[in-house]
């Protein structure tokens, strides 16, 4: 039972960490915002309390310290300086690092932890009285906490039965706030069973405190940072000191209690990745399964089963898009990872750089987010260290100092697109030439177009770097985004104007569980493409082929299309029948045609790998199940298409 | 010193079994203390907790000999602690806000907390 806890303890404290780091970056940009100070605080003391309960003294001796210094800057007695950030953002990635190697309980602080703990010290020391660096610097005392006029509040605690289980001591939470000011504590016993009925692991006491303290709401408030605020708390200001000057204590009215609490309570259940995958899996067999029944109904045409086959297929439908949704994250959370990439990156490489995000709340599958991160760290590690040119530079060239990174993401039909862009001095097209045909990827002399120009820096060990640094010049990166994008059946493209500043926009798919896809058939076989690549169909007669004088060729309206005829490609048996169909596809953003023999119509494809003997067979990503049970393959139209080049 | 809570050393006594509580008296041990309170409580008319060797206790305990003191109530049987409420122990329940008149349940019958000759 513990156990539970602990993992739930865990999983939050990666969350709490993520959320200081966030915190700490934004209070760079600005200082003076002391609401950030108090989330970055809570975050912290939240991570301490919590190790302490689970055994991590280490880690709340840890974030003891680093709680003193916050607590003297939420007191306005410290600046936030970078130094300062940077120091607690150490402490942050200790304690991430004590957390994975779960070191935190037995081994104490290690030798980087305390260098972090002296570090922390003398920020406490240089900025406050002797007397309150004594103070916050005692291991297992009560934080620091700003005198701000006296107030009197009546606490009614009434705990969920299950507070012990959750590892919760009441006596610590009574005891922190018998540290802010004198309080009477009285609990009460009336819910407590009688011995036959009680659970003794349940807690049945509930408590009146009744505090008189001089530190603020917040401090109240904090004591109660591992309990439900909402439902298990309730703080009424009985006399407030400040009643005269409302404006500098805003939260101490028990309204603004509510409506703070109210913010943060999002109803939610945090359920294992595992078991959502399942979900999705069970839907993806449902799925097939309807598909089926409908086209059973279909063939026997009975009216009774066929109304029943259209209501399973509306529940299905909405169950199916129910199911994935649970697994849409909003991508925030990768792009906030991005804010200390861009603060350590900058720092190191000795440039002023800002992080600029748009569309965080863009919804993703969460397999496509783990997925998106490599390729998105590799590309913003580009930016920094190619693109962005130093203060002097940038300043010489006229540009603001600070140089700033893009990262915006929207949905656009059924694919999220998410551009990385920055504003340094654009890609150097006569290097990348010069790199080119030294690679012997272009013939010397060729007069590329500007966008086959910029695509080289996708060809595997590209780099223009002349330095192989930390960050980048060993030339793995961009072909690492290209084939990512492609396992994710997405693309890349890249615009760069030299001076301006590089956009390289990645277009991907919102999910990879399920597609709409245009389903066609090849000799007796059926084929899946996806409906995002599809434009249009239009047939391809034998007069066709013969104005193109056996070229794979085919004349749309005004222009010119190439083609690959399927029915070669995959040496299909039998006759292709006299009018042919060509499904016409924009490839990195080229038309080119598949020949198919019909085109059978669209199709809801749930995907299913292909498994690992076939993994190496090119122009296949995976499979699915038709509603006959037969399995169609997925084509992989952009694999096709370069394969098809490669042999011209 | 013992860390472990010791649930034990049951003995008869002028008609009145004594169970000792030693040690950390906290929420790990909550069950295994209730089953021995339950047995006692159902086996004699007096139960006396000697809780003299106690050297921390948590509100799940609390919570529990309150529970047990009202079940003897209840029954119509007599529970005591021994020494009656040693100063360590009464200290730790006035941390956790038990007062010997004024925990709530004091309706239900005189608080363990009270000596029993006061009561």
């Amino acid at each position: 039972m513990i156990d539970r806890y602990r993992q739930a303890f865990l999983d939050e404290a990666e969350e709490l960490l993520a959320e200081l780091e966030l915190g700490l970056l934004e209070l760079e940009q600005s200082p003076a915002d002391m609401e950030l100070v108090g989330r970055v605080f809570r975050a912290m003391h939240t991570i301490k309390g919590s190790s302490a309960m689970f055994g991590y003294d280490a880690i709340a001796a840890l974030g003891h310290e680093v709680e003193a210094v916050l607590e003297l800057v939420r007191s306005n007695r410290l600046a936030v300086t970078t130094p300062l950030v940077g120091t607690i953002l150490l402490a942050r990635d200790q304690i991430k690092a004590m957390l994975a190697g779960t070191a935190g309980g037995c081994d104490g602080i290690t030798d980087g932890g305390r260098v972090i703990v002296a570090s922390l010290r003398e920020l406490v020391s240089s900025s406050a009285s002797p007397a309150v660096a004594e103070r916050a610097s005692l291991p297992g005392s009560s934080p620091v906490y700003g005198e701000c006029g006296e107030i009197t509040c009546l606490i009614r605690f009434r705990p969920h039965p299950d507070l012990f289980l959750r590892g919760i001591n009441p006596l610590q939470i009574l005891n922190e706030l018998r540290g802010l000011g004198p309080c009477r504590v009285v609990a009460h016993t009336d819910e407590v069973p009688l011995l036959e009925e009680l659970d003794p692991e349940l807690c049945y006491l509930r408590w009146d405190v009744e505090l008189v303290t001089a530190r603020g709401l917040d401090a109240v408030q904090d004591a109660f940072i591992f309990v439900d605020q909402e439902r298990e708390v309730e703080i009424e200001v009985l006399a407030d000191a400040n009643d005269i000057s409302p404006d500098e204590e805003v939260g101490s009215s028990p309204g603004a209690i509510e409506q703070h609490n109210g913010e943060k309570s999002i109803s939610s259940i945090r359920v294992e990745a595992a078991k959502l995958d399942h979900l999705v899996n069970l839907v993806g067999e449902l799925v097939t399964v309807q598909a089926r029944i409908s086209q059973t109904a279909a063939v026997r045409n009975d009216t009774e089963l066929l109304a029943l086959a259209e209501d399973l297929e509306r529940l299905t439908g909405g169950l199916r898009d129910n199911a994935l949704n649970i697994r849409m994250l909003p991508i925030g959370g990768t792009f906030n990872r991005f804010r200390r990439i861009v603060h350590d990156l900058g720092m190191e490489l000795g440039k002023e750089v800002v992080l600029e995000t748009w569309g965080a709340e863009t919804e993703l599958d969460k397999t496509v987010i783990e997925r998106l991160t490599d390729p998105l760290v590799h590309i913003v590690r580009n930016s920094i260290d190619h693109g962005i040119e130093t203060p002097q530079l940038r300043l010489a060239a006229g540009k603001p100092r600070q140089g700033a990174i893009h990262l915006s993401a929207q949905h656009s039909g059924g694919s999220v697109i998410i551009a990385i862009r920055d504003d340094g001095a654009g890609m150097d097209r006569e290097a990348l030439r010069a790199r080119g045909v030294e690679r012997g990827l272009i013939p010397a002399g060729a007069e590329l177009p500007d966008r086959d120009l910029m695509n080289l820096i996708f060809a595997p060990g590209f780099t223009t770097s002349e330095l192989v640094t930390n960050v980048s010049g060993r030339g793995v990166g961009m072909d690492v985004v290209k084939r990512a994008m492609d396992s994710l059946r997405g693309s890349v493209s890249v615009t760069s104007l030299p001076g301006d500043g590089t956009t390289i926009t990645l277009t991907i798919p919102l999910t990879l569980a399920i597609i709409e896809s245009l389903l066609v058939r090849v000799g007796p076989d059926c084929f899946v493409l996806p409906l995002s690549l599809v434009e249009e169909c239009v047939e391809l007669t034998s007069a066709d082929r013969a104005k193109a004088h056996g070229r794979h060729l085919v004349r749309v309206r005004d222009s010119i299309v190439p083609y690959i005829p399927l029915r070669e490609r995959f040496g299909a048996r039998g006759e292709a029948p006299e009018i042919e169909q060509v499904v016409i596809t924009e490839v990195d953003g080229k038309r080119v045609g598949l020949v198919v023999d019909h085109v059978i119509g669209e199709h809801q494809t749930v995907i299913k790998s292909i498994g690992r003997m076939f993994r190496n067979v090119a122009g296949v990503s995976g499979a699915t199940i038709l509603g006959n049970g037969t399995v169609a393959l997925i084509l992989d139209v952009q694999q096709l298409v370069q394969d098809e080049v490669l042999a011209a | 010193m013992n860390m472990n809570l010791a649930v034990g050393g049951i003995s008869e006594a002028e008609g009145s079994i004594v169970l000792t509580l030693s040690g950390r008296a906290t929420i790990q041990h909550a069950n295994e203390a209730k089953g021995a309170l339950y047995g006692a409580l159902c086996s004699s008319e007096r139960v006396v907790v000697d809780v003299s060797g106690v050297t921390e206790v948590d509100p799940a305990i609390f919570q529990l000999l309150c529970s047990a003191h009202r079940s003897a109530t209840e029954l119509g049987k007599r529970m005591g602690l021994e020494p009656a409420c040693p100063e360590p122990f009464r200290k730790a329940a006035e941390a956790a806000g038990f007062h010997p008149s004024g925990c709530g349940g004091e309706a239900r019958g005189e608080c363990l907390l009270v000596k029993e000759e006061d009561r």
